[in-house]
């Protein structure tokens, strides 16, 4: 450790090094490198963070208006000398960020700060950020590959891009780059849960999300940036995170606490409650599937609006049918309508597939 | 800090800026709205096909166009007959789209062999798929038996509905139906009837005494199509301003709205649709009532009741228009107006967006009265003009503003404001002229009052006077020898002196050629552009025109320039002016030396020799092709002489080959959008041959569009066509099925 840390040391601040070492200098590294991606996040959605009226808030509970975009900073910077009392801050703060806003459900804010946690030097940290990286990979697949919109469309945007992905009649290329990913997805969680490939799988990450930063960057499509840093920190992440674990799933869950065995039992709990209804996609891996929810709002001017890019806040809105409604609730007006259709594999077997909102009802509910 | 920090800074930064200049445009609808037309829920599909009415064209993405099959599709066999007749009326609204037809009839080949139609579906196929004419027309035959073909005739009838005039000749076959026992047959044969247009018409003429209403409707809708009134017809339209369905509902009132004066019966109706509760049901039909009360003018009387009703509940956006008419309703709404004018005649908030709103109603409210009543506005605002700005000073200047809008409508106020101008109040005269400059022509009597001000040496008097002045017009010929006189007196403000001047008719000419010579720049360019808008200039004003073309300062031959071109687009129903002197000193200056003057003639060389082009729903492409050539060519570094190849057509063509075979699409693009557009060659053909198999999407949309656009020439690119009709682009295959059409029909 201590022949580790000296060559960690090289080209670090005094500060920082004085303050996470002796540690794992796998894990320091990875801290920072998650606290980097989280700081860059939060950076280029900062309006999101801020309090404002426009685009509006949606809580769900009244709470005061803070300024969580430097609180957040803060407790970031904690995490970097103070790992434990920096991440309980953090994972605090967000939460209750995310109460007050639920715009703030953002996949990639949740994923690295569960990272972050994962960097902490803690009986089955380390695990809880593999399982977590599985949990992802897998989830998001086999989301993927049981997702009509995402076969359809989310493969057209990958072959074609944005503007004529929806023009394009043939959808064979369409279907097969939404396959491909999809599986890559799944191969990749399950080569992770294997000794012996998982170093391999590990460099297979870090290359996929690396296409997928290129894919999303502005050599690319120019998309979505409030997502680059979270491709990034995972590219890095799952090179030196899956580095340290050592056996398979049982051997990891054996290490684990009961605390964090229950957290572990959540990343495959959640992605079940989703499909029942009872979470949310960005909460249980659902991410960029396209097969949570999606929503159409008819405006009662003629105007036909579709909620989905927030340009003003520089983020998705979170495809939640409570957050869809307390948004339509807040931007519209009599008259207008919202048909919020259900995405999920299960969405016609549970109940209706798609369901109109009048704005009056809406109200009227409240 | 070292190489290492400011790059890993770099690293971090630029992504980070590249983020915050990331824009990305609204996708369309159209797509989701298409995929709720497949929603087991009757009143999504409903929702749906009702908003696909309204999609516009301007969308970025799939127009409406795209959603035709889909329509098509619920129109021919929804289970819910409310949702088959909301996608006939969107359908409607789209209009024909043979594209659309030919893409249902695809994907109900199989159906329709199922169905035992397989001679029609094999000949149908083949039509499609290997197209010897236009595909659109060589079906219609076979269209027409599977309407005698058990569960064939609802998709047969929405493909020749939106085939449109190319299915001419399957009227008499749709009009049989007509008299059948089947309500479902029957109104989407009325519906196809009314989509085909002209040949059906004399069918459409006795479908309006049907027993059946949802074929009076249809054939009452296609012959009150394409502005056509016939105000015997306006009883037929009463009945459906009741419709439950909003669609419905809303093309009764528009109609009646194109009735005039005609339609005063239909006033009781309109104001009950204007009394109804803001909902998503009736926000549309509650605007197209205002709409159409407010074209009834005077006759709308009934309504001022529930009009007050509405201002005092009205929303802010609903407020103006609720005044507007008021106004248009006349004599009859003072009485609901004078509370709008109390209100606005009060302080401006100290909030500014209130303050906003205030002024906004204000004017509104004046604007009514002042056509309705111009002298009751004039005796109640004018007192605000008359006050001292002592008083409560900024809040005169407010009054001042609301008297300018009554505009001449406040020409009674002439002999009170011309007590101002002789006043020794400086701001009393400058009030006086504010207000006088608006009431233009009728304000003739005080010019003997506004000269002397333009002898006061005070440039912001002098400034309003003769804007005063100017806007009286011909009437103020008088003027001309005092601002003739101020004209060398004026210094750096000669500009002020002859702009507008125009408007004084041919007394100010002499003024304006001696300005041609003056020693500064923009007075000059002015005068020029005061000449070449005089009614009448003579051919030694115009000489100076033409002399300043050739001025030593580039900016004043840039500027005459573009002047003399601009004369070449008058206002609609004007001739243009000065159209051939425009002409003769485009093709002289066309090889200029100054890169300036010969890019603008050359420009104007294209909008002369360019064939005029239609634009539809898939002309998705770049404007301003032409200019891209020309500056990807360097003509501002070029040699003047260079420029010859744009003397004619046939030269410009052949300048724009050269760009077919551009490394860069946007150029292949752009030469294959200007070869579209000038006559037709066998070596443009085939260059736009070559481009329709274009790699990029651009290219292959702007080549498919440039065939259509040399019409019946193109026909040895038909086979070029075919391909591109099985493009996987949508856009390019509308884009064909255009061209396609184009070719073989015209």
């Amino acid at each position: 450790v201590t022949c580790s840390a000296t060559r960690a040391n090289r080209g670090l601040p005094d500060l920082v090094v004085g303050a996470v070492l002796p540690v794992s200098p796998s894990r320091t590294v990875l801290r920072l490198v998650v606290v980097t991606a989280q700081a860059a996040t939060i950076l280029i959605t900062w309006p999101l963070w801020q309090p404002r009226t426009e685009p509006p808030l949606l809580p769900l509970i009244e709470l005061p208006a803070w300024p969580f975009g430097l609180l957040l900073l803060v407790s970031l910077a904690l995490a970097v000398v103070r790992p434990v009392a920096g991440v309980l801050a953090h994972v605090g703060l967000l939460t209750v960020a995310i109460v007050a806003d639920q715009t703030r459900e953002q996949p990639q804010v949740l994923s690295l700060a569960v990272l972050l946690a994962a960097t902490m030097q803690k009986r089955g940290a380390c695990e809880i950020g593999a399982l977590h990286l599985v949990a992802l990979w897998l989830w998001s697949g086999i989301g993927k590959l049981t997702s009509g919109r995402f076969l359809a469309h989310g493969g057209a945007w990958i072959v074609f891009g944005p503007e004529t992905a929806d023009t394009q009649v043939d959808p064979t290329a369409s279907i097969a780059a939404g396959v491909a990913v999809g599986a890559v997805e799944v191969a990749l969680a399950l080569l992770v849960l294997v000794p012996r490939t998982r170093r391999g799988a590990a460099w297979a990450g870090a290359v996929l999300h690396l296409a997928i930063l290129a894919l999303l960057s502005p050599l690319g499509r120019d998309w979505n940036p409030a997502v680059w840093p979270w491709n990034a920190a995972l590219a890095i992440g799952s090179v030196l995170l899956l580095g340290q674990v050592e056996g398979g799933p049982r051997a990891m869950l054996r290490r684990c606490g009961p605390a964090t065995r229950a957290l572990a039992a959540m990343f495959f709990a959640l992605p079940v409650g989703f499909h029942l209804g009872l979470v949310d996609g960005p909460l249980a891996f659902q991410v960029y599937a396209q097969n949570t929810c999606h929503a159409i709002v008819l405006r009662a001017d003629g105007r036909t609006e579709i909620p989905g890019r927030i340009a003003a806040l520089r983020v998705l809105m979170p495809p939640v049918p409570r957050i869809l409604l307390v948004w339509f609730l807040r931007t519209g007006g009599p008259g207008d309508r919202m048909i919020l259709v259900d995405d999920r594999p299960l969405g016609a077997v549970l109940g209706p597939r798609e369901r109109i909102h009048r704005f009056e009802d809406v109200k009227g509910r409240q | 800090m070292t190489t290492k920090v400011r790059s890993i800074l770099a690293a971090l930064c630029l992504p980070a800026l590249s983020a915050m200049a990331q824009t990305v445009p609204e996708p369309s609808p159209v797509p989701q709205l298409c995929e709720m037309l497949a929603s087991a829920d009757a009143a999504v599909r409903l929702a749906a096909a009702e908003r696909l009415a309204g999609v516009g064209t301007g969308v970025n993405g799939l127009p409406p166009h795209a959603a035709v099959p889909s329509l098509l599709r619920v129109f021919a066999a929804d289970s819910d007959p409310r949702c088959a007749e909301m996608a006939a009326l969107a359908l409607a609204a789209i209009g024909p789209f043979p594209l659309g037809a030919l893409d249902h009839v695809t994907a109900h080949l199989e159906a329709w062999q199922q169905a035992g139609a397989d001679e029609q579906v094999e000949r149908i196929r083949t039509a499609i798929q290997q197209p010897v004419g236009w595909a659109g027309t060589a079906i219609v035959p076979d269209l027409e038996l599977l309407l005698r073909v058990e569960g064939c005739a609802p998709g047969a009838l929405g493909a020749l509905a939106m085939l449109g005039s190319d299915a001419a000749a399957a009227v008499p076959a749709v009009a049989r139906l007509l008299e059948g026992e089947q309500a479902g047959a029957r109104w989407r044969a009325a519906f196809a009837l009314a989509m085909i247009g002209a040949a059906s018409e004399p069918l459409l003429r006795k479908g309006l005494a049907h027993d059946d209403a949802a074929v009076r409707f249809w054939s009452l809708r296609a012959r009150l199509s394409g502005g056509a009134t016939d105000k015997a017809l306006v009883p037929a339209v009463l009945p459906w301003l009741d419709d439950d369905r909003p669609l419905i509902q809303v093309w009764a009132i528009r109609t009646v709205t194109t009735f005039g004066k005609a339609a005063a019966p239909a006033v009781p109706k309109l104001v009950a649709v204007l009394a109804q509760p803001l909902l998503a049901e009736t926000v549309h039909a509650r605007l197209a009532a205002r709409l159409a009360l407010k074209q009834l003018g005077p006759a709308a009387a009934a309504a001022v009741p529930t009009l007050v009703d509405l201002l005092a509940a009205e929303s802010a956006d609903g407020y103006e228009s609720v005044a507007d008419l008021l106004e248009a309703i006349g004599p009859a709404a003072v009485a609901a107006i004078e509370p709008l004018l109390v209100r606005a005649t009060a302080s401006p908030s100290a909030d500014p967006h209130l303050s906003q709103l205030v002024e906004n109603r204000a004017q509104a409210a004046i604007a009514a009265l002042a056509r309705i009543d111009p002298a009751r506005a004039v005796a109640t605002l004018l007192p605000g003009v008359e006050q001292k700005p002592e008083d409560d000073f900024p809040y005169t200047w407010h009054r001042v503003w609301r008297f300018c809008a009554l505009g001449p409508g406040a020409a009674t106020a002439v002999p009170r404001l011309r007590a101002l101008l002789t006043s020794d109040d400086r701001t009393a005269k400058a009030r006086a002229l504010l207000v006088l400059e608006r009431i233009g022509a009728a304000a003739a009597p005080a010019l003997p009052d506004m000269l002397p001000v333009l002898a006061i040496d005070d440039d912001y008097l002098r400034f309003v006077a003769l804007r005063a002045i100017v806007a009286i017009g011909p009437a103020a010929a008088p003027a001309v020898p005092a601002l003739e006189a101020l004209f060398p007196r004026a210094g750096d403000r000669r500009t002020d002196v002859i702009r507008d001047l125009h408007r004084l008719g041919a007394a100010a000419e002499p003024l304006l050629v001696r300005a041609t010579t003056d020693s500064e720049h923009w007075t000059r360019a002015i005068a020029a552009e005061q000449i070449l808008r005089l009614p009448a200039a003579t051919p030694k004003a115009l000489a100076a025109v033409v002399a300043l073309l050739d001025d030593k300062d580039p900016l004043v031959r840039s500027e005459v320039l573009q002047d003399l071109l601009w004369s070449l687009h008058p206002a609609p129903g004007q001739e243009p002016k000065h159209a051939a002197l425009a002409r003769e000193q485009v093709l002289r200056l066309l090889t200029s030396e100054d890169p300036h003057v010969r890019t603008t003639c050359a420009e104007a060389q294209w909008q002369a020799l360019a064939r005029r082009v239609e634009r539809d729903i898939t002309d998705h492409l770049p404007y301003g092709a032409f200019s891209t050539l020309m500056y990807e060519w360097g003509i501002q570094k070029r040699k003047g002489t260079d420029a010859e190849v744009f003397r004619d057509a046939t030269s410009m063509a052949a300048w724009a080959l050269t760009f077919a075979t551009d490394a860069r699409a946007e150029i292949r693009a752009a030469a294959a959008q200007v070869l579209g557009q000038l006559p037709s060659s066998p070596a443009s053909r085939e260059a736009l041959t070559l481009l329709v198999a274009d790699a990029d999407l651009r290219v292959r949309l702007a080549a498919v569009t440039a065939l259509g656009w040399h019409g019946q020439q193109a026909r040895s690119c038909l086979g070029a066509l075919g391909k591109a009709f099985h493009d996987r682009d949508w856009f390019v295959r509308a884009a064909a099925a255009t061209a396609l059409r184009r070719v073989h029909t015209r």
